[in-house]
């Protein structure tokens, strides 16, 4: 009786697949974007390549001169103190704030929204290949991180 | 006992074909019929490469609604704010169809852009869809580095800067001008081989702070490559040598905004900026403002920020 039951079971759950992964397929532009884009974001959990932990950060000395890369609007309603906005819809003018303020030799943190987002690691590979620098790190967490603090 | 064992089996060999055939049509149809629900996207992705001078990409996602209910579109969420949608309307009917037109502005970003549009609607199956937008924005004007800079212990020697143009074949640079008359800068055009001129241009920043271009006599780079063959490409050296005294203003750091004019050709000109700083050696200067000697309010600004920070 058991061994019927799950040979129906077994024939039944391989007949069903068969038609669930055509669906899969046929629905793999909704989903696969999706999929894709959760890929390109940055994972919440432990820092990525290139990422700083809040806590660290807070420890160096001399403390880090700051970049938000975050838009403009969201700058204006809060940042970390002494940060400079500095993101890609005005990279000149932008980088000519961090010339004036940052004087060579302190390392730069860049931060974003959140640990989801790409704007800040945009930001550090951006400055490090056009002002020819190392000492660019990003904020794992973003400004979330900051008010968490 | 032993007949109703066989009678069991004969009704189980009996009902099992039709038992099956069932079950093949349901799973077959069960997923069919639920994926025909909803609004139904013509392209879930679009691709654009934009062109070297376009500052904005427009593009319209299509849909359907396949389903025999109305769908409605409760919003639509950027993952930028350089990305807008716009919706016709917010309800469609069965077999209606509508876009969603996605317009995303450059600003400076290059390279590989991915921008995210998650629509939302009232459809339980499918609640929310998310839409991409990938760019490949060039960079007709491209500067290595942008920025060229002098610590405090360093000798004040020249350094150079590489400007390349690329993808729009007339392009070549106009105009130089420095914002800081201390500081010297001269354009030279980089021979692209097999040819070798020299556009020649130099100038010290005298009184205006500029560099002008004179027209090369002989043919251009551009012309020689185009010859062979090979993209159309100009190279420049912009050469920039620093204050070697100190300002008359106490300042701890100098800073010169360089501002590069490039003309694409059909009357289209386009500027972009590159920057030279010096920094003071520390205790030589007593205050730690920016000299940029082009104050604006920004610079005011960002002067206070400096003396703010710890």
């Amino acid at each position: 009786m058991w061994r019927r039951t799950f040979t129906e079971a077994a024939i039944i759950a391989l007949i069903a697949a068969l038609p669930a992964a055509m669906a899969a397929v046929m629905a793999w532009d909704t989903v696969g974007a999706a999929l894709r884009d959760q890929a390109v974001a940055r994972l919440p959990g432990e820092p990525n390549e290139g990422e700083v932990l809040l806590t660290e950060v807070l420890s160096w000395q001399p403390s880090p001169q700051w970049l938000d890369a975050r838009d403009a609007r969201a700058f204006e309603a809060s940042h970390i103190p002494g940060a400079v906005l500095l993101n890609e819809d005005r990279w000149q003018v932008g980088l000519e704030r961090l010339l004036i303020v940052w004087d060579g030799e302190r390392a730069i943190v860049v931060y974003c929204d959140s640990a989801t987002c790409n704007a800040s690691h945009s930001v550090a590979k951006r400055l490090k290949g056009e002002l020819g620098i190392d000492d660019v790190h990003v904020l794992h967490g973003g400004w979330e991180a900051w008010q968490r603090r | 006992m032993t007949h109703r064992v066989r009678l069991g089996l004969s009704a189980f060999i009996a009902v099992w074909p039709y038992r099956l055939a069932t079950v093949v049509l349901l799973a077959i149809l069960v997923p069919a019929v639920a994926g025909a629900d909803g609004l139904h996207w013509l392209e879930h992705e679009i691709v654009v490469e934009a062109g070297p001078l376009d500052t904005q990409a427009v593009v319209a996602f299509a849909f359907t609604n396949t389903g025999d209910e109305p769908v409605t579109i409760e919003s639509i969420q950027s993952s930028c704010g350089c990305t807008t949608a716009a919706l016709d309307k917010k309800t469609y009917a069965p077999g209606e169809s509508g876009s969603i037109t996605a317009t995303f502005s450059f600003g400076d970003r290059v390279g590989q852009q991915i921008k995210r549009i998650t629509v939302r609607t009232d459809d339980p199956r499918r609640p929310q869809q998310v839409l991409v937008l990938r760019v490949e924005i060039p960079q007709p004007v491209r500067l290595e580095p942008r920025a060229l800079m002098w610590r405090g212990d360093e000798p004040r020697e020249s350094k150079t800067m590489r400007i390349v143009l690329t993808d729009v074949p007339d392009a070549a640079i106009a105009d130089v001008s420095t914002s800081n008359p201390r500081f010297d800068v001269a354009l030279h055009e980089v021979p692209i081989p097999p040819a070798a001129e020299t556009l020649a241009v130099t100038e010290s920043a005298g009184g205006a702070g500029g560099a002008g271009v004179e027209s090369p006599q002989q043919p251009s780079a551009a012309e020689t490559a185009e010859t062979a063959g090979v993209p159309h490409t100009r190279e420049y050296d912009l050469v920039v040598t620093p204050p070697a005294d100190h300002p008359a203003r106490p300042t701890r750091t100098e800073l010169a905004s360089i501002t590069i004019e490039v003309d694409f050709g059909g009357g289209i000109q386009r500027t972009t900026r590159a920057f030279a700083r010096v920094v003071h050696p520390t205790g030589s200067q007593a205050s730690n403002a920016v000299d940029t000697a082009d104050p604006t309010d920004e610079h005011r600004r960002q002067r206070e920020i400096a003396r703010r920070q710890p």
